[in-house]
């Protein structure tokens, strides 16, 4: 008796929320591999994992490492070139507001890691600033610190979000 | 309440349409297969009867279920009584090729009944050789 869902379950249950971590965290050029990645290696180990886990905190902690393995990957890998495109890779057609997403995805881009990554857990994946921490490393004060900052810093790049606008961050305290 | 709407609308800028979800499904599912991933695997199938669930581990089938029992319920008692490392199997053709990176660049191997069933096959080849562990012991 293992007293879990099968795992079709979890795919569908978290799928979404996994795709666009990884879209905020690598854009969508990676993302899909990310994605990929994170499920094939959380089918692996989810027989072991405890009934009472919290399954989304550990599906994006697995996205979290993959994405820093094809950041290096992508690293390795990377031409240069003498002019960079204007925009990001647009997500697949059916993915809705294309443009805003592809905007913010490139003001996403521009944040350092760890506002990007706070970002992203906390406000796509809905993790509380302490499995924050616990991913990104750091104090959970640090890891809402690092989310205010971000916030901050895409509302000053990029005020057309909707979620951005009145945003009270950017001194590390007034984002709840 | 800032932090939800928030979370609303980033949730929003970065939707997620469902084909592109059933895609990476179908994807990971294939890759599944290929690299031995899963234990049980399914498939629905349309019958004189309804709608069938086919579920397959390494040796064969193991569990057919008309929609009246709850395929849902069915794929969850599988997954009670032996593992829930189960995926359906993919829902459109052509993904059958891994395409991401690291783990999935492995040599591929050779499908294993269940994984044979997930790619539509409900028998497996005559020649095919049963894993080790399901062989009859030698006498000692």
């Amino acid at each position: 008796m293992t007293g879990k869902h099968p795992f079709e379950a979890i795919v569908s249950a978290h799928g979404s929320t996994v795709l666009r971590v990884c879209r905020a965290v690598l854009g969508p050029a990676d993302a899909d591999d990310a994605w990929s990645e994170t499920f094939l290696s959380a089918m692996k180990s989810y027989p072991d994992l405890p009934a009472d886990a919290n399954v989304e905190a550990w599906l994006v902690t697995i996205a979290h490492r993959k994405a820093i393995d094809v950041t290096r990957a992508a690293a390795r890998r990377a031409i240069p070139v003498a002019e960079t495109p204007d925009t990001a890779t647009s997500p697949a057609a059916d993915d809705a507001v294309p443009d805003t997403a592809a905007e913010l995805t490139q003001a996403l881009a521009k944040l350092p890691a760890k506002q990007k990554q706070a970002i992203a857990y906390h406000y796509l994946a809905g993790l509380p600033y302490a499995e924050v921490a616990a991913i990104i490393g750091g104090s959970a004060d640090a890891a809402r610190r690092a989310a205010a900052d971000g916030i901050a810093a895409l509302r000053r790049s990029y005020p057309g979000t909707p979620a951005l606008k009145g945003a009270p961050g950017g001194n590390g305290q007034a984002i709840p | 309440v800032e932090t939800d709407k928030r979370s609303r609308d980033l949730t929003r800028a970065f939707r997620v349409g469902p084909d592109r979800l059933s895609q990476l499904h179908d994807r990971l599912a294939a890759t599944a297969q290929q690299y031995r991933v899963l234990d049980t695997a399914s498939r629905t199938i349309d019958s004189p009867a309804g709608p069938l669930l086919i579920a397959a581990t390494d040796p064969g089938l193991i569990r057919v279920a008309y929609a009246r029992e709850g395929h849902d319920a069915a794929l969850q008692a599988l997954a009670d009584k032996s593992s829930p490392a189960h995926l359906a199997r993919p829902r459109t053709p052509g993904h059958d090729r891994p395409r991401a990176r690291g783990v999935l660049r492995r040599p591929p191997v050779q499908l294993r009944p269940a994984a044979a069933l997930a790619a539509g096959r409900l028998v497996p080849p005559r020649d095919a050789e049963p894993p080790a562990r399901y062989r009859p012991r030698a006498p000692a």
